[in-house]
């Protein structure tokens, strides 16, 4: 071999080994900032909006649904006549176009000039190709229903950073689980920034939210609401509501409440509109809270339905303060059964002495007053009750009909739920089940909160309020042929330190069928003027709906 | 020795050919693929944008409120008394399994 074959071979050799330390210094030592570098130009990045879960009725029809709607975008360093498009965009978008004017003005590569545009108006726009205004898409609540369980659904906002957040009602409560979770999309593009087919692109999976199906009732709610809206016109109510529950399960059939709100067009009401009065009011019940008072009185073994009043004959003074009845007509010697059909306030301060402070702050506590029903709902509120020390002898007497003690009326409506279910209260739930993005579905169990009362006792409590039904005041609204437990509930409501003489809280809260409830309802007058009395206005709308209910679910007269 | 340059000279340049076809190939490939699937995502949006449209039209057309509506203006009127068929209105007959009313 000559020495310049042997030469020529080093030089080779050479070479070969500066190509291989140069690749080892680039495939391996270089290798993760290069990869980076080089991902960074062939590959680009999508954001990818999830979607809002639905929320379902019990027939899985979604009274809360999303439509597709159109972000409408700019990139002013593009756009050549920025006057004219400024004028088209303000035509189609019906917008002010000072505004899109300033927008388009910035210095930026980006600017959103209008969200939540349809398909119909992005469309249109699209037509006209105006080079530098883009469209991306998004998703906008929608409501097949309009304004239907309104205060049930609450609305879709926007938090402080502009993301679609929740408020009230279901929105508000299950914001977590229906807003889902934001994700991005990698993809290797070409050099025009196409997406390429390729095993290399990387798409992580997109969270939406998960779907809520609900107990409520979709044609019981539009009954309700066409009722409730009726009866206040009619009995010339400042404000109405009607809650109706499955006793044995606790499940929300119906929940409406009148002046009520739009959730698609939220920001036209006033903010007072927007919580749900059947959780967050608070008022004073009056006489619906007296089943409760009894039923304790009967558990406690303190008094027996043929127990005699012996302080109903005329007028009760405690503490300075004189207690009449609500006609001020006295029966003396009346018996429980009596007192709960006349709604006989005397005999009620009867029973709430004999049960005496403690026991009456137990018995109410384990009916649930004074505390949150954990109602999955946002906004809840529960006044508590006052500290056994801070009970007067007039406070334990008016409490036993029902004044001088605050609550909302989801508290009655769980609590006197109990007496139709064998003496268990039950959890209010809105929700029946979730269905999870992958399709799973998870049910939400029934939950018994507390057992106030013995099933023996509430039987007994059944057929005083039936007979309260069939005899009391209220008799002339009553369905034939049907047994149904119930009691008005006339409450005045205090102002400056004393009772409004003219105002009241008119209150109708009740079950049928009383031997197998199939829901309980209560339903709420505020100060109503045809007649301050709920047998006269609450009482006829709850047996109205109750008549429809009885027909909707088959239940035939058993009388 | 001048034989064996040729042979390594004609190997080389059919390897440089080949590989060139190649990337040809490969490239023709990958930059029509990013045509194909933008074309392909463009028409799975289109679908699912109709999809949702559609489903907003028959929610619409199904909900109570406009049910309601199309019921008053159709002369629909509710009925008052329902015909209520109690269980001691009917009994079934044993054999024949006919209801009867007594």
């Amino acid at each position: 071999m000559s020495w310049r074959y042997r030469f020529t071979f080093l030089v080779l050799i050479f070479a070969l080994g500066i190509i291989i330390s140069r690749l080892f210094y680039w495939q391996i030592i270089k290798r993760d900032e290069l990869s980076a570098l080089a991902f960074s130009q062939y590959s680009g990045v999508r954001k990818l909006l999830p979607q809002r879960g639905e929320i379902k009725t019990s027939d899985n029809f979604p009274v809360a649904s999303n439509r597709v709607s159109y972000l409408v975008f700019a990139n002013p360093s593009v756009l050549k006549d920025k006057k004219k498009i400024t004028n088209t965009l303000s035509l189609y978008l019906k917008t002010d176009s000072s505004s899109i004017s300033a927008l388009v003005s910035l210095d930026r590569f980006w600017v959103p000039i209008a969200s939540g545009i349809d398909l119909k108006t992005k469309d249109d726009i699209g037509k006209l190709s105006l080079s530098g205004i883009g469209f991306e898409q998004q998703f906008k609540r929608f409501y097949p229903e309009a304004s239907l369980s309104a205060h049930i659904l609450g609305f879709v906002g926007k938090d402080e950073s502009g993301v679609d957040k929740g408020y009230f009602g279901l929105e508000g409560y299950y914001d977590r689980l229906l807003r889902g979770k934001e994700d991005y999309v990698v993809e290797i593009q070409d050099a025009l920034g196409r997406p390429i087919l390729s095993k290399m692109t990387k798409r992580s999976k997109r969270v939406n939210g998960s779907s809520l199906k609900l107990s409520v009732d979709r044609s019981i709610q539009f009954l309700v609401e066409a009722k409730l809206k009726r009866g206040i016109e009619k009995y010339g109510a400042s404000s109405g509501m009607v809650g109706i529950m499955n006793p044995r399960t606790g499940h929300i059939i119906a929940m409406a409440a009148f002046p009520s709100f739009s959730p698609d067009s939220y920001q036209d009401y006033n903010e007072d509109v927007y919580k749900n009065p059947f959780i967050s009011n608070t008022f004073e019940p009056g006489s619906s809270l007296k089943p409760l008072v009894m039923s304790a009185a009967l558990d406690a073994s303190v008094v027996t339905p043929q127990t005699r009043c012996n302080i109903c004959g005329g007028p009760v003074t405690i503490g300075g303060y004189e207690l009449h009845t609500w006609n001020d007509k006295y029966f003396k010697d009346t018996n429980m059964i009596d007192v709960i059909r006349r709604s006989d306030n005397t005999g009620m301060v009867f029973v709430a002495q004999k049960l005496g402070t403690d026991r009456m702050i137990s018995y109410l506590t384990k009916f649930g007053i004074g505390q949150l029903t954990d109602i999955d709902l946002q906004g809840e509120a529960a006044p508590s009750l006052k500290p056994k020390g801070e009970w007067y002898s007039v406070d334990l007497a008016t409490a036993g009909f029902g004044q001088g003690i605050s609550l909302t009326p989801i508290e009655l409506l769980n609590g006197f739920s109990a007496i139709a279910n064998k003496g268990k209260r039950m959890q209010p739930l809105v929700v029946s089940s979730v269905e999870m993005p992958d399709g799973k579905i998870i049910k939400i169990e029934p939950k018994i909160l507390s057992k106030p009362i013995s099933e023996k006792t509430a039987k007994v409590m059944i057929e005083i309020l039936v007979n309260a039904v069939n005899k009391g005041e209220a008799q002339w609204t009553k369905l034939k042929g049907y047994r149904i437990a119930g009691k008005t509930g006339t409450a005045s409501i205090p102002v400056a330190g004393h009772y409004d003489p003219d105002k009241t809280i008119a209150s109708f809260i009740g079950f049928a069928p009383a031997d197998d409830p199939k829901f309980v309802m209560l339903v709420i007058l505020d100060k109503p003027t045809t007649s301050i009395y709920a047998s006269e206005t609450s009482a006829p709308i709850f047996f109205d709906i109750a008549k429809d209910l009885l027909s909707y679910y088959g239940i035939p007269p058993s009388e | 020795m001048k034989r064996h340059k040729t042979t390594i000279t004609y190997a080389l340049f059919l390897i440089i050919v080949l590989l060139s076809i190649i990337q040809a190939v490969v490239s023709n490939r990958l930059s029509t693929s990013g045509i194909v699937l933008g074309k392909i995502e463009g028409e799975i949006r289109f679908y699912k944008t109709e999809n949702s449209s559609l489903a907003e039209e028959y929610f619409l057309v199904s909900s109570l409120n406009n049910i309601a509506s199309r019921a008053a203006d159709l002369g629909f009127a509710r009925e008052k008394s329902p015909l209520v068929l109690t269980n001691s209105d009917l009994v079934l007959t044993p054999l024949s399994g006919v209801a009867v009313r007594q």
